[in-house]
């Protein structure tokens, strides 16, 4: 369990976080949401330690993670980076192991166990077959499953060890819909199987589909946090992003599919 | 128990303490041990040949020879000349010895500050460490007030790698932005204080009047006054640094993606970064002391080696130390011989060497990822 509480943070003397108070627990996957520059990132960077938080905290299954040291708190928690400057000579089977980087003594080398968790790792994640190639030469979608590949070897523990926390942030922002579809899928799965998930996302529509609750920002402030069906209206959408839109119910899942309103019509326009 | 049984007792202990990676763990390099170990074979024959190699041409073996018998524990008998042993041990051996440490402390320090800076064209002389370390050299050389030459052999070494630290600091700070040190504000930061390091250095040397002889000698990368003190106030500084370096090569492995990303795997990435500057500082201080300021194998040995062995600085730093040593051992002789009696300045021979190859990591740059 994740407990997020009276959160503030800032860059300087710039507020990032207002008072944000969230609660996530095991097997969900919890989405964060809002416009530019509404705290999405820095939520998830006060989340890992990033962001050292200037009021509250932030408790998982009941630690204060600002009292945890880096390696310590880097067991419990995993980063999927946006998809990032990667060194590209490194094998896809070196980045995984790089994951089980905070188990590893000073000076020691990987045991046995950390092979057989980086492998497990890679299987779940697909990205098996690729584990000899350099991850330069892979594509976008291949790279962010590498990455979560990595995450996942990095918080793999002993079992029945407390639910741990993989942070996504905007992890799939560059990749075509189908790849972004089969990460959220892996995503999902892994939350199921006991992960605390919490991802920044900008597609309203894939964080209706993929995501159980989700956080709505804005200038640092929590707006709202439930789930999609109840964030994802009009009235919020316009009060977070600015925008007016359509919200009508998807066919198949019943979730809420979100559409713009032409510019002629929107609420915008009317008001003025 | 019998020295036989000792031996074999400790090799299946060490076959089972280590756990062999699996072979999609190391794909890059196939056989790393195997290579260092071969390039190390390598450095030796090419000290043998560089040792043997002068006004007086000793073949291989008899230097070997002459070597051993100068051992405690080996009866060899040598029917050499009786000079060959002050030769060898007097005059060519340290300076040898003195090169390939200055060629292996330059390359370590050029494949840290490349990593640690993500920048494949990172050197101790680009970001004006270099010319630093050369100023405190410099400096120290005109200052002295006597003409032991036990003294100043450490107080160089010492006052290069204050130049050094200093200069570090400084091209640290000056290239920060709000909390993060992004590659061109450093880069930049490092070629203004190293003209101005150098033009403090040329500065001191118009002033110098008769010292100017020995100053020149330096700067121009010159090995005819090394003798074993020079040796022995190098290496602490080239072997501390370089274990420190390589104590921190798995952390630096992570710095190679970003300093976000290394502290989310759990690196303590303000102490990584300042044990690696201070260490690849060291080393840098430590060749620049006696050397002098010698180009490009800083840059082309640690790019040669990434490309043989892969971006791994477990591997990477010790064969980089190795193509380090053998490429300035080799430069040396050139320099030595191509104009015998007289010498090439060392620098001279690494740049006609470097420059080429430098531009050719130019060119490559922009289509290829280097680490």
């Amino acid at each position: 369990m994740l407990n997020i509480e009276h959160l503030s943070a800032a860059y300087g003397k710039r507020m990032a976080l207002n008072d944000i108070c969230i609660e996530a627990r095991a097997g969900e996957v919890v989405g964060v949401m809002g416009s530019n520059g509404a705290g999405k990132s820095s939520l998830l960077r006060a989340i890992s330690g990033s962001l050292a938080p200037t009021q509250g905290r932030v408790l998982l299954n009941g630690v204060d993670l600002s009292r945890l040291s880096v390696d310590v708190r880097a067991r419990q928690i995993a980063v999927v980076p946006q998809s990032s400057r990667l060194p590209g000579a490194f094998t896809v089977g070196e980045v995984v192991l790089m994951g089980r980087t905070p188990y590893l003594p000073f000076l020691g080398a990987e045991s046995a166990h950390d092979y057989e968790i980086a492998r497990a790792a890679l299987t779940r994640t697909a990205t098996e077959v690729l584990a000899e190639r350099r991850i330069g030469e892979l594509s976008g979608g291949e790279q962010q499953r590498v990455l979560i590949a990595r995450a996942l070897a990095q918080i793999t523990g002993d079992t029945g060890a407390q639910p741990r926390v993989l942070l996504l942030d905007e992890a799939t922002a560059h990749l075509d819909i189908k790849h972004q579809a089969a990460i959220w899928e892996l995503v999902r799965q892994l939350a199921r199987s006991g992960l605390i998930v919490i991802a920044a996302l900008h597609d309203l529509n894939l964080a209706a589909q993929y995501a159980d609750r989700l956080v709505l920002l804005s200038g640092g402030r929590l707006l709202v946090c439930d789930r999609p069906s109840q964030v994802l209206t009009p009235d919020w959408l316009w009060r977070a992003y600015d925008i007016s839109a359509t919200v009508i119910t998807h066919p198949l899942y019943g979730t809420p599919l979100v559409t713009l309103t032409q510019k002629g019509e929107s609420k915008c326009d009317r008001d003025l | 128990m019998s020295l036989g049984e000792i031996i074999l007792a400790l090799y299946v202990r060490g076959k089972t303490a280590r756990v062999a990676a699996p072979p999609w763990a190391m794909a890059n390099g196939a056989r790393p041990r195997m290579l260092i170990i071969i390039v190390a074979l390598g450095v030796v024959a090419i000290a043998l040949l560089s040792t043997g190699v002068g006004s007086v041409f000793i073949p291989p073996l008899t230097v070997i020879k002459v070597l051993l018998s100068h051992l405690p524990l080996f009866q060899v008998q040598v029917d050499a000349p009786s000079t060959y042993g002050a030769i060898l041990f007097d005059i060519r051996l340290p300076r040898v010895a003195l090169v390939a440490l200055t060629g292996a402390a330059l390359a370590t320090s050029g494949t840290a500050y490349q990593g640690l800076f993500r920048n494949p064209l990172a050197d101790p002389y680009l970001i004006g460490v270099a010319a630093g370390a050369g100023l405190g050299a410099i400096g120290a050389i005109a200052l002295r007030t006597t003409n032991s030459l036990s003294i100043s052999a450490f107080l160089v070494p010492l006052a290069s790698f204050i130049g050094a630290l200093a200069t570090v600091a400084l091209v640290y700070q000056l290239g920060r932005v709000g909390g993060s040190t992004p590659t061109t504000t450093l880069i930049l930061a490092g070629v203004a204080v190293g003209s101005l390091a150098t033009a403090l250095s040329t500065f001191i040397l118009l002033r110098l009047g008769q010292q100017v002889v020995h100053v020149m000698a330096f700067l121009l990368g010159g090995y005819s006054a090394a003798g074993w003190e020079a040796v022995v106030a190098v290496a602490p500084f080239a072997l501390i640094g370089f274990a420190l370096m390589y104590v921190y090569s798995r952390p630096l492995n992570l710095l190679l993606f970003d300093e976000e990303q290394a502290r989310h795997l759990g690196v303590n990435v303000g102490r990584v970064k300042l044990v690696i500057i201070v260490a690849a500082t060291l080393t840098t201080a430590g060749a620049v002391a006696f050397s002098g300021l010698i180009g490009f194998v800083g840059l082309v040995a640690p790019h040669a080696a990434r490309l043989v062995i892969g971006p791994d600085h477990r591997r990477l730093l010790p064969l980089a130390a190795l193509g380090g040593a053998g490429f300035l051992m080799l430069a040396d002789l050139l320099a030595r011989t191509v104009i015998a009696p007289e010498e090439l300045p060392l620098g001279v021979v690494t740049a006609f060497v470097g420059a080429p190859f430098f531009l050719y990591l130019l060119r490559r740059a922009r289509n290829a990822a280097f680490f």
